[in-house]
């Protein structure tokens, strides 16, 4: 039986009259990949937010790797790391500067998390521009840099909120490589996207969600089974049933 | 040129709504006129503060320290003759009254008692004051002892007794304290008005400069974001953009000295209605120049932060060389620097209408030169400005 | 221990980036000493006017009357013979001229016998000098009314040594009783006053002495200029990073660095230390070409006047960080730096000395703390005081950085991230 590293009960929050989650439940098991997929204004940012202990749920429990978050705050962010949607980056300083420096706050030793950056730059193609400013970076090698960020302090469960947005395909395929080689090393990962085509090829489950709520939860192929062929139909078919074809905010 | 013109109604829609850039614009210098009003704009008065050397410590020189220190203005402060000595050696007194140690006993006796003013040159012009408030002190206190003197001397042979004498002269000079024989009368020409007419024009200027160079940050922050660019993907080609950028600057700084020329006629009245629509003109100048003066600047800066200090830099320095808080005399050095700020022009300009009557003919120079400075700036901005970097 | 390494590295962090900006840092330091240089110039030789005090006297009676020897007793004739600090009196021949030069600026003011002196003395119903001056020239102003005190005086103890003495000699019967022979009587007593002339001035019973130790030497400008603008532009640099947080929370960063394990407190104090430093860095220039460029003198006490410019600087990092608190974009951020330093320092005495201001406007410039700063500089470097002497203006600094930072760490505990 797969040991469960991530355990959300129940969670509840709400922002004002408005309720942005409303009694979300789900579990991810250690070394998964579990993508959470949602319309926008779904709820999977404020969702994330929780988990990452930033944001304080106003009911439900959260635990990672047996810590409550609600309780052991501090032994949470001592194992997780935060890639977060947009960009959270010191554009002034160099990627190796911004690194090292989040190394540090990670608590790292000053010679570990220069190692580690270095170790996560080439991981990411970036070592010959370590000391370049991030300000004269691409689209993509920022989106790069970000989620190299996110490694430093050897995190276990790792959030990815749409990590790939707005990047061109061969950065896209590089930070594919990346996030399967870190789940083949025992990495849990959180994973949002839009795009379900990365959902299919990277998560062994996925939980879609809309207005607060999961709507469903199994492993792709059983998600596309319930629609129709899973040969032939897509995750995206899947989820425009499911989450219907009206806009949202 | 109708799509330039959008772009500078939009923009002043906008600062109409900004409730911070309102509060800068206007609030700022109202508070700003009002503080220096409060401090400057009422009849001041002479203050200072007397350094003595009580060595006596008796009943005169305790006189003579509580007569000085009711003289408004005054504040006597006591030293001791060391302290005294040093900070005359260093020049942090120009002048100390020392009051001897037998000079009430002196007094008592019937001898004449000396009073020392220890000063460096003349005593400075504080000095000077202060030695003649003390002198007119002394003046009082010397009265009783002179009238005293000066009746026994009229009196002597005349069998009139001593008590008599005593009561009579402390009986005349009640009436005479109460009552001087010669009052005096003070008038003081100049004042509010002056004031008035000398520092609104260049707290008007002040801020107006201020508002326009710091609004180039906005046009640094839109080339950053990239709004300018998209601007430039519509049917508006860069000249268009550059000139409703311009003109949008030009008609926040008009509109801005409009409400606190508006507010100063209500308030001051200090305009006929003739000089203030000459003051407009002057106005929307001067809006030009600055507005200038802040595209120059958006196109330099590279950043927002770096398009704020530049501002900051080059309003302050036009404000302190160009007359804003204190008079420039002709003829001097500071008169010649003062020659490259805006607002020499400007305040020169508004103080003719204002303060001297004049006519809009009679500053044609100073704005002449202003006018100039619109269209060279404008020129050289529009050579240096990108909307994109590297690009149009 | 960890959460003192967080502030270390966030403020590490900042100054690095701040370093970055070439910009920044010459504004930092470049621009606040062109103001010193443009100042300084302008106020060479202020402090050492030592020139003489010119009172002007004019008279409305016609020729003979008492004001017309007053006058001529009081006219400086020759210059070179006036003692130190005596003022030079001189006489205007045409009161309606004096009164115009006054109106247009081209004379500060004089004192007028009025035309019925004379006539009002004798007939006993009194009379008044007149003081006109210009409004804006104080110190003259001042100086007239001193001598219109002082004739007045004179003139006065005159008037009581003949009304009294007349009044004992008609009741002592040395006089008769008429009117004719008490104004005959009064008249000779007048003529031997004004008769006596100098030697009656040396009849006064407390005479001066002028002691000269040394001429009037020009102030330093600097010793009220470098401290003025010290403590607006340590202020104004301070203000200006309160854009970091706003920043910060703009770019992500903060969310990021609050999941990992940073407490707030540490970003706060990251943010405050950075600020402290370069605040230190700024304080250390100034003094440094203070002292060597411009020969400050730091007065008696030269540690109260780092300690001050210490306090000055932490005040001015817990402002910055209550600022940064209160502003939600990095415009409003930007503006209101802009303003509170604008507002605060000509109201605190930065531009010009607080004590030129009215008493009321005095006690509302204690609410601000460059009031406290510029006033206990001031008292060091331009009046000779004592550490003591500044001790309240370190306690009033202390007091606000404790207010600011209090506020800024309870806003930025409750504010969203």
């Amino acid at each position: 039986m797969a040991e469960e590293f991530l355990v959300v009960k129940d969670l509840h929050k709400s922002f004002n009259e408005f309720k942005a989650v409303n009694g979300v439940s789900f579990s991810i098991n250690k070394g998964e990949i579990f993508g959470l997929l949602g319309p926008n204004g779904a709820g999977k940012t404020t969702t994330i937010r929780m988990l990452s202990t930033v944001l304080q749920s106003d009911s439900g429990d959260i635990t990672i790797g047996g810590h409550s978050v609600r309780n052991e705050a501090e032994a949470v962010r001592n194992i997780i790391g935060v890639c977060p949607q947009d960009l959270a980056l010191y554009e002034d300083l160099s990627a190796l500067d911004n690194m090292v420096f989040f190394g540090r706050m990670a608590g790292m030793g000053g010679k570990e998390a220069h190692e580690q950056a270095m170790t996560n730059l080439k991981l990411m193609g970036l070592v010959e521009r370590a000391k370049g400013k991030v300000a004269k970076f691409s689209g993509g090698m920022k989106r790069r840099i970000n989620l190299a960020i996110a490694l430093m302090g050897h995190p276990q469960l790792l959030f990815l909120d749409e990590p790939t947005v707005g990047i061109d395909p061969q950065s896209r395929n590089n930070i594919y490589e990346n996030i399967l080689g870190l789940q083949k090393k025992g990495m849990t990962i959180l994973y949002t996207t839009h795009y379900m085509e990365e959902a299919d090829r990277l998560c062994q489950r996925v939980a879609i969600m809309d207005g607060g709520q999961i709507i469903s939860m199994d492993t792709p192929y059983h998600l596309k089974s319930q629609i129709g062929s899973p040969e032939k139909v897509t995750l995206e078919d899947v989820f425009l049933k499911l989450t219907g074809r009206s806009l949202r905010d | 040129m109708k799509r330039a013109l959008f772009i500078t109604l939009n923009e002043v829609r906008l600062y109409l709504q900004d409730k911070a850039d309102l509060a800068f614009g206007l609030l700022l210098p109202i508070i700003t006129f009002a503080l220096m009003y409060g401090a400057f704009g009422g009849q001041t008065m002479f203050k200072a503060t007397a350094p003595v050397v009580n060595e006596d410590r008796d009943a005169y020189s305790a006189q003579l320290i509580e007569q000085l220190d009711k003289v408004e203005g005054i504040k006597v402060e006591l030293l001791t003759a060391s302290e005294a000595d040093t900070k005359l050696e260093k020049s942090d007194l120009l002048l100390v009254l020392f009051i001897p140690s037998n000079f009430t006993e002196t007094l008592v006796s019937g001898d004449k008692a000396e009073l020392v003013f220890k000063q460096r040159g003349n005593g400075g012009q504080e000095g000077q004051i202060l030695a003649s408030i003390i002198r007119g002190v002394i003046e009082n206190m010397n009265q009783e002892f002179l009238v005293r003197n000066q009746m026994r001397s009229n009196l002597e042979g005349k069998g009139i007794p001593e008590n008599s004498i005593e009561v009579t002269v402390k009986e005349y000079l009640d009436k005479e304290r109460q009552q001087p024989a010669v009052g005096v009368a003070e008038e003081v020409t100049g004042g509010s008005p002056d004031f008035i007419n000398q520092y609104l024009p260049g707290i008007i200027t002040m801020y107006v400069l201020f508002s326009l160079t710091l609004s180039a940050r906005a046009i640094v922050e839109e080339r950053r974001r990239g709004t300018l660019e998209r601007l430039l993907t519509t049917r508006l080609n860069a000249w268009e953009l550059f000139i409703g950028k311009f003109l949008s600057s030009v008609a926040r700084g008009f509109v801005q000295t409009f409400i606190l020329l508006v507010l100063s006629y209500a308030v001051f009245r200090i305009f006929t209605p003739l000089s203030f629509l000459a003051s407009l003109v002057i106005s929307l100048i001067f809006a030009a120049a600055a507005a200038a003066l802040g595209m120059i600047i958006a196109s330099v800066a590279r950043s927002e932060d770096g398009a704020t200090w530049i501002g900051v830099v080059f309003t302050m320095f036009m404000v302190m060389l160009g007359g804003t808080f204190f008079q420039v005399s002709e003829g001097t050095i500071l008169a010649t620097i003062g020659k490259v700020s805006l607002n020499t022009y400007a305040n020169e300009a508004f103080r003719t209408i204002i303060a001297k009557g004049g006519s809009l003919g009679d500053t044609l120079q100073p704005l002449a030169v202003l006018a100039g400075v619109a269209v060279v700036g404008l020129i050289i901005s529009r050579l240096i400005f990108r909307a994109v970097p590297g690009g149009k | 221990m960890k959460n003192l390494k967080h502030v270390w590295f966030i403020a590490l962090k900042d100054l690095k980036i701040f370093s970055r900006d070439r910009a920044s840092v010459f504004f930092f330091i470049v621009f606040p000493f062109m103001f010193i240089i443009l100042f300084n110039f302008l106020m060479r030789g202020v402090g050492g006017e030592d020139k003489r005090l010119e009172l002007h006297l004019v008279t409305r009676e016609a020729a003979g009357g008492l004001s017309q020897q007053i006058i001529s007793a009081m006219e400086t004739k020759d210059e070179s013979r006036l003692g130190p600090g005596e003022p030079k009196i001189v006489r205007d021949k045409d009161y309606e001229e004096a009164h115009r030069a006054v109106e247009d600026g081209k004379l500060a003011g004089f004192l007028a016998f009025p035309p019925d002196f004379t006539q009002a003395l004798m007939a006993g119903t009194g009379t008044k000098l007149e003081v006109f001056t210009n409004a804006s020239n104080v110190n003259n102003r001042a100086a007239l009314n001193g001598l219109a005190r002082a004739i007045s005086s004179q003139i006065g103890t005159n008037q009581v040594v003949i009304e009294a003495s007349v009044a004992l000699l008609v009741q002592g019967g040395a006089i008769p009783t008429d009117r004719d022979s008490i104004n005959k009587a009064a008249q000779q007593m007048m003529n031997e006053i004004l008769s006596g002339g100098e030697e009656r001035a040396g009849a006064s019973y407390i005479t001066f002495r002028t002691d000269k130790v040394g001429e009037v030497e020009a102030e330093n400008p600097s010793n009220w200029v470098i401290p003025g603008y010290l403590v607006m532009f340590v202020f104004f640099a301070a203000a200006v990073t309160a854009e970091i947080i706003v920043r910060e929370r703009q770019n992500h960063t903060l969310e990021r660095l609050l999941a990992s394990s940073v407490k707030r407190e540490s970003i706060l104090g990251g943010i405050f230390t950075g600020t402290v430093i370069k605040g230190l860095i700024q304080i250390i220039i100034f003094w440094a070409f203070g002292i060597l460029v411009f020969h400050v003198d730091l007065g008696l006490s030269p540690l109260a006047v780092i300690i001050l410019s210490v306090l000055m600087v932490l005040m001015s990092s817990a402002f910055a960080l209550m600022l940064a608190t209160l502003a939600k974009t990095l415009r409003s951020a930007a503006s209101l730096a802009v303003i509170t330093s604008l507002v605060l320092a000509p109201l605190g005495g930065c531009w010009w000395p607080s004590f030129l201001y009215p008493e009321w406007l005095q006690n509302i410039a204690r609410i601000t703390p460059h009031a406290w700063a510029t006033g206990g500089f001031n008292k060091l470097m331009v009046y000779g005081a004592g550490f003591g002497d500044v001790v309240p203006s370190m306690l009033a600094l202390l007091g606000f950085a404790v207010v600011f930072g209090v506020i800024a760490a309870w806003r930025f505990r409750t504010s969203a991230v």
